[in-house]
């Protein structure tokens, strides 16, 4: 307590020792400074501040009233900072996409076109363009084009191949094939990501190679023919490698059985002649949460081309997911979509 | 709804003088310019003196006490209670001291000047070394932070209560002491450690000895 009541006293007596010695300066000061200290102007002036003060007032009052309250124009200069962060942000990020967005494209035969949106764009025949890698690339009947990207990756469309661009960048090498058939040279080690080409029901994984891709029939079934090196595939029921000279094919009857029992097993690798059409790997597909990826994928893919008005595509997507896997999770929605389209295209 | 009250006889006249606060404020906030002169004839000269004791006797202290009428003009509609037009007013005085001492030490960060201010004419004769006295003390004040300054300024020199300092400077009585605590004894020793101010410390304590 007592100890309290010192350092009271102690603040005390400072706070009265600094005012006695403010006083003591300001006391011996002379006597115009201790006026100007006291706040009071000097008399003869006055009149003539408050006479500038009523004449700054009336300006005042006079000034209009700014269009946009201050606090507004705060407002908006910090929604354009934002703006501008967020822009500099998603640059940043996509600075590999944005460096180097551009694709070769050249057409050897007939003619073909970037449909992007409501935006399509034709190239005829010997033309040759460059396209940011975005919305899809189709050839019309007898065509052939070439797109040819900045890491030396080529991929020649033959007629009526339809592709989607969009995830062809520095970040996801992957095109999806969604009509036709290509072929792809891919050169060793030209990117730290491997080249894949997606298609309705399996995924290719290219591992340094030169192959072709093909979506054969109304079953939409995936023909892969190896000509020079190595691919992986991915399929319903786990991975083939499949090495030049070889092929390898969607399973059919997968289509046509409901799926059974899961295997994690690895399909057999299939090389050589004898692995064409005929070496097929495992009949059924499992029902693993492989499945559900690709599952996955199919209704994406559907449901992509509904948005887009391709109505037969999305309807063989969607037909295609239900028959493979009836007893999907992801198959009421699949129906509705199914039933969507076929409203869309029988009206 | 009250009906403003308009002043519209001269604002030295004794009608303008003689009304309270509440009634001026009333008046100026419908935006009567009478009853902001009568304001100004009724507050300058304090506004002034907490400007000149807050952030020194320099020769734009009249532009600042402009600028603190002007923002109140401004901001007139923001008072709410009338009859709180003095603290209303003092609130704005230490906004634009705080302001103007933040600016000064912008201006002496660029090193425009050692404290931010330009040098004002030496005035020969009369007594110089008690003019430099006050510029020395400014000059130690001007080493605290803007809060310990206005709150030394509005407690120690003013007189203000540790509430009414509190309230003015939007902090607690606790923080007001604790600021004191620490700003005083840091000026008492620059004081004494100053050529020009070490005589009025050494003064002080002889009469202190002789008044023990």
């Amino acid at each position: 307590m007592k100890i309290i009541t010192r350092a009271s006293n102690e603040e005390k007596s400072d706070t009265e020792r600094f005012g006695r010695l403010f006083s003591s300066i300001i006391g011996a000061a002379p006597r115009s400074v201790r006026k100007e200290l006291s706040g009071e102007p000097p008399s003869d002036r006055v009149t003539t501040l408050r006479e500038q003060f009523r004449e700054r007032l009336a300006r005042e009052a006079n000034r209009r009233a700014p269009l946009v309250p201050a606090f507004v124009g705060a407002w908006v200069i910090g929604a354009v900072v934002t703006a501008l962060a967020i822009a500099g942000g998603w640059l940043f990020r996509h600075r590999g996409a944005v460096s180097n967005p551009a694709l070769e494209v050249l057409v050897s035969e007939g003619t073909a076109a970037q449909v992007n949106g409501g935006n399509r764009a034709e190239f005829t025949e010997k033309a040759q363009a460059r396209i940011l890698a975005s919305g899809e690339l189709e050839t019309s009947p007898d065509s052939k084009a070439n797109i040819r990207a900045a890491d030396g990756l080529q991929i020649e469309l033959e007629g009526q191949t339809r592709v989607a661009l969009d995830r062809l960048q520095a970040k996801s090498r992957e095109l999806r094939l969604l009509r036709g058939a290509i072929r792809c040279a891919v050169p060793h080690e030209s990117a730290s990501l491997p080249f894949q080409v997606l298609t309705p029901d399996v995924t290719i994984v290219d591992l340094g190679t030169v192959f072709t891709v093909s979506i054969e029939g109304p079953a939409q079934l995936t023909r892969v023919t190896v000509l020079e090196g190595e691919v992986m595939v991915r399929h319903a029921s786990g991975e083939t490698p499949v090495r030049a000279p070889g092929s390898w094919s969607s399973p059919m009857t997968a289509f046509e059985a409901p799926p059974t029992a899961a295997s994690s097993k690895p399909a057999p690798m299939v090389s050589g002649a004898a692995s064409s059409p005929g070496g097929r790997p495992s009949p059924r597909p499992p029902r693993s949460d492989v499945t559900l990826e690709e599952e996955a994928q199919l209704l994406r893919q559907g449901l992509a081309a509904e948005r887009l008005g391709h109505l037969s595509e999305a309807s063989s997507v969607l037909s295609l997911l239900l028959r493979k896997y009836p007893s999907s999770a992801l198959a009421p929605d699949a129906r509705a979509a199914l039933q969507r389209v076929e409203a869309r295209a029988h009206p | 709804m009250a009906r403003p009250l308009t002043i519209r006889r001269s604002p030295t006249s004794a009608t303008a003088v003689e009304l309270d606060d509440a009634t001026l404020a009333v008046a100026a906030a419908a935006g009567d310019q009478n009853a902001h002169a009568a304001i100004w004839d009724r507050y300058s000269a304090l506004v002034r003196r907490i400007l000149v004791r807050g952030v020194g006797a320099h020769a734009d202290v009249e532009d600042r006490v402009q600028e603190v009428f002007i923002r109140f003009y401004r901001s007139r509609r923001l008072l709410r209670d009338p009859s709180a037009l003095r603290s209303f007013l003092f609130g704005i005085t230490l906004r634009v001291a705080a302001n103007e001492l933040r600016r000064r030490r912008m201006r002496s960060w660029i090193r425009l000047t050692p404290w931010g201010v330009l040098k004002e004419p030496e005035v020969p004769g009369a007594d110089e070394q008690a003019r430099q006295g006050v510029r020395r003390l400014y000059q130690i004040l001007d080493r605290l932070d803007t809060t310990s300054r206005l709150t030394l300024v509005l407690h120690t020199i003013e007189g203000w209560d540790l509430d009414e300092t509190a309230t003015a400077l939007g902090i607690s009585p606790a923080t007001v002491k604790r600021r004191l605590s620490r700003a005083i004894p840091r000026v008492l020793a620059a004081a004494k450690a100053d050529s020009v101010l070490a005589c009025y410390v050494s003064n002080q304590r002889t009469g202190e000895r002789k008044s023990e």
